[in-house]
């Protein structure tokens, strides 16, 4: 009966609420409690009983969040309150515009059409191992179909976090080496 | 260098890069967002815009058997089809419908036909969350890549912020304007990270499995796409065109029914139909099982073939065929809908403050945002208020309206007015209006059909609700969109 694992995941839910940044053992239980309900959703009905723990403690979470909008007390007066705290801002460099240009030209090719290419090649090896000698079969072009996306995901995550187009380009050529890897000992 | 100047270099370098791929891909994801919002309900949508349909709660085998000649009737003087689709009733759509080649149409208990499917609008809302109305394959390509571009979004936005988790029930939403925008941005996309990364990266794996099955094809197969597809979804028997007599369909559907009583059938599909080669495909879905469902092969005989084996097959089977429903909620009825739907605003929401954030930033470095803030209002509130005119040309003009030309015609004026007027494009007036429409819409809508089914009538009641919530008039916003005005900051 999968009602009880799910009614487990509320109380974890609120216990992680009621021991954010006060008890952290509370806190730490209720995330335990969590995974043990997921992990028990999952020996009631597998994947699907994730599927439905999973959504429903994302919307326990975001019922709290709403609630904590909802009581937040308005505003200070400008006096009071001081000078906003200073938010983490996305920005971008104001190099001169034509390197600028050329900057983020190179980080596009970098981030999609290269590391596109780099997933999907690391994919294709995947497939190739999986597969060896035999047939085309489900479980090696599933897996291609999952890897491609997720790897292209990493890289792009990676090549975004690193401090400009040159070191951009490690990441791909890494993957890329690695899927080469694969093939050959495929 | 010390771990703590690393770090903040990496911080600073990851909101860089999430801040430019905001830019880039900001207002596609959001598109995708909004119209993947809607697409969770689907089917109630479809019969929302045509509500005065027959309806009929199910559908015998030899009423789905009796559909076929009515059917075919009607296309008498078309091409015959090759393909033929029984869509089984359900609760959210409670009707038959019989798709060919050529058309679509609807069915009544008996078989008969109740009325043509014309659902347009509909359908072009979900053309746009799948493939951007683009050439299919090409538009779930490009579909994909931004699914990628989201989840390198996601993950930059929490490398951005080391106190993200820290902070994750603080939202000040009745702070500064800023402040409370932040937050929103921050919170929202903390708690509905798993569910975002989910929805985005199974997104991505049907959008870009066509590049996978290209490579595999063109590496295996000699370019042919279909048995690479046949190694998840099952292969087609050998075509042979000699006629023959309607394939028994009634016997497949009885025989599926008595074998797998568990299942409960979605499609019935008919291949080559009335030849030697023709064969029927009964769909059904399983309960408790996130796969789409299992695909029961018939002849034309009706005498069972077997399964594919997506239920119980290999692990990849299995996994692929359970990446859709996962991805469009369609696993446990209407409270993980309704869950789906609130998670897409939220995600509408992110997508919207994040470069509302960016824009406020630069007007706060003395830039004149006016146009771009302009632009970008018509973006967050044009796109779902140009969704509602274009329900209103299609209800005006009916099915065969133009509807995709429409969208991006009034979509690209828009924008180009934004750029052109900004003034006239505020975020207030902007939300003012798409408020407004969307309430005298649904109220349009209620009188011209006189309410309808029960569904119909919540649909009408949701978007009243939805469409007042978002006039609130009267009551102070803290802003999701654009700044409210174009002109630098002092501060």
């Amino acid at each position: 009966m999968i009602a009880a694992p799910l009614l487990l995941i509320l109380v974890a839910v609120a216990l992680v609420r009621a021991g954010w940044g006060r008890d952290r053992r509370l806190s730490h239980g209720g995330w335990a409690l969590g995974v043990g309900a997921l992990i028990w959703c999952a020996l009631l009905d597998g994947a699907w009983g994730v599927a439905v723990g999973a959504t429903l403690g994302v919307a326990a979470a975001m019922a709290i969040v709403l609630f904590v909008a909802a009581t937040a007390p308005a505003r200070r007066s400008p006096q009071r309150a001081g000078a906003p705290r200073s938010d983490r801002m996305a920005t971008l460099s104001t190099r001169p515009a034509d390197l600028a240009l050329g900057r983020r030209l190179a980080v596009f090719a970098l981030t999609v059409p290269v590391s596109f290419l780099a997933a999907q090649w690391f994919a294709f090896a995947c497939n190739a191992a999986m597969k060896g000698d035999a047939p085309l079969e489900a479980n090696s072009v599933a897996t291609m179909f999952m890897v491609q996306p997720l790897v292209w995901a990493g890289l792009m995550t990676w090549q975004l976090c690193q401090r400009g187009p040159a070191e951009m380009i490690r990441p791909p050529l890494l993957v890329a080496a690695i899927g080469a890897l694969i093939w050959i000992f495929a | 260098m010390t771990t703590a100047t690393r770090d903040k270099s990496l911080v600073q370098r990851a909101l860089s890069g999430h801040a430019a791929i905001g830019l880039i891909a900001g207002a596609l994801i959001y598109l995708i967002a909004v119209t993947g919002t809607l697409v969770v309900v689907l089917e109630q949508w479809q019969r929302w815009e045509q509500p005065d349909i027959a309806e009929s709660a199910g559908l015998t085998p030899q009423a789905a058997q009796a559909s076929i000649p009515n059917v075919r009737a009607q296309e008498a003087d078309m091409t015959p089809t090759a393909h033929l689709y029984i869509r089984m009733p359900n609760a959210a759509l409670p009707r038959p419908v019989v798709t060919t080649d050529n058309k679509a149409w609807y069915i009544d208990g008996e078989g008969r036909i109740a009325g043509r499917e014309g659902h347009s609008w509909t359908e072009m809302v979900a053309a746009l969350h799948y493939n951007l109305t683009l050439p299919v394959i090409w538009g779930m390509i490009l579909v994909g890549a931004l699914g990628v571009a989201l989840a390198a979004l996601l993950v930059t936005g929490v490398v951005a912020h080391p106190k993200i988790f820290k902070d994750a029930f603080r939202l000040r939403a009745r702070a500064e304007p800023q402040l409370a925008r932040t937050d929103w941005h921050n919170r929202l996309g903390v708690w509905t990270l798993p569910f975002t990364l989910m929805v985005t990266l199974t997104g991505a794996f049907i959008g870009l499995s066509y590049t996978s099955v290209g490579t595999l094809a063109q590496s295996y197969t000699g370019g042919a796409m279909d048995p690479v597809y046949a190694t998840i979804f099952g292969a087609e028997p050998e075509h042979d065109p000699a006629p023959a007599p309607m394939a028994n369909i009634a016997r497949a559907m009885e025989t599926v029914a008595a074998r797998f009583p568990d299942a409960e059938p979605t499609y019935i599909v008919v291949h080559d139909p009335m030849t030697q080669g023709q064969f029927v495909q009964v769909i059904a879905e399983h309960p408790r099982q996130l796969i789409y469902g299992e695909v029961y092969s018939f002849d034309g005989a009706g005498s069972y073939l077997g399964k594919v084996g997506l239920s119980d097959g290999a692990l990849g089977r299995q996994a692929a065929a359970s990446t859709y429903n996962l991805h469009f909620g369609n696993y446990a009825g209407l409270p993980v809908q309704l869950a789906y739907i609130a998670f897409g605003i939220a995600l509408c929401v992110i997508t919207a403050t994040g470069t509302t954030m960016w824009l406020r930033k630069r007007r706060r470095k003395g830039h004149d945002i006016a146009r771009m803030a302009a632009a970008w209002a018509m973006t967050v509130w044009g796109i779902p208020l140009v969704l509602v005119l274009v329900a209103a040309l299609r209800f005006a003009g009916g099915p065969d309206m133009p509807v995709v030309a429409a969208f991006w015609g009034l979509l690209g004026a828009g924008l180009i007015a934004a750029a052109a007027w900004p003034a006239l494009f505020s975020d207030a007036a902007m939300r003012r209006v798409l408020g407004i429409a969307m309430i005298a819409g649904a109220l349009l809508h209620l009188v011209w059909f006189g309410g309808g089914a029960p569904g119909v009538v919540a649909m009408n009641l949701a978007i009243l609700a939805t469409g007042a919530v978002i006039w609130r008039p009267g009551l102070r916003t803290a802003g999701v969109a654009a700044p409210r005005t174009g002109r630098p900051e002092t501060a």
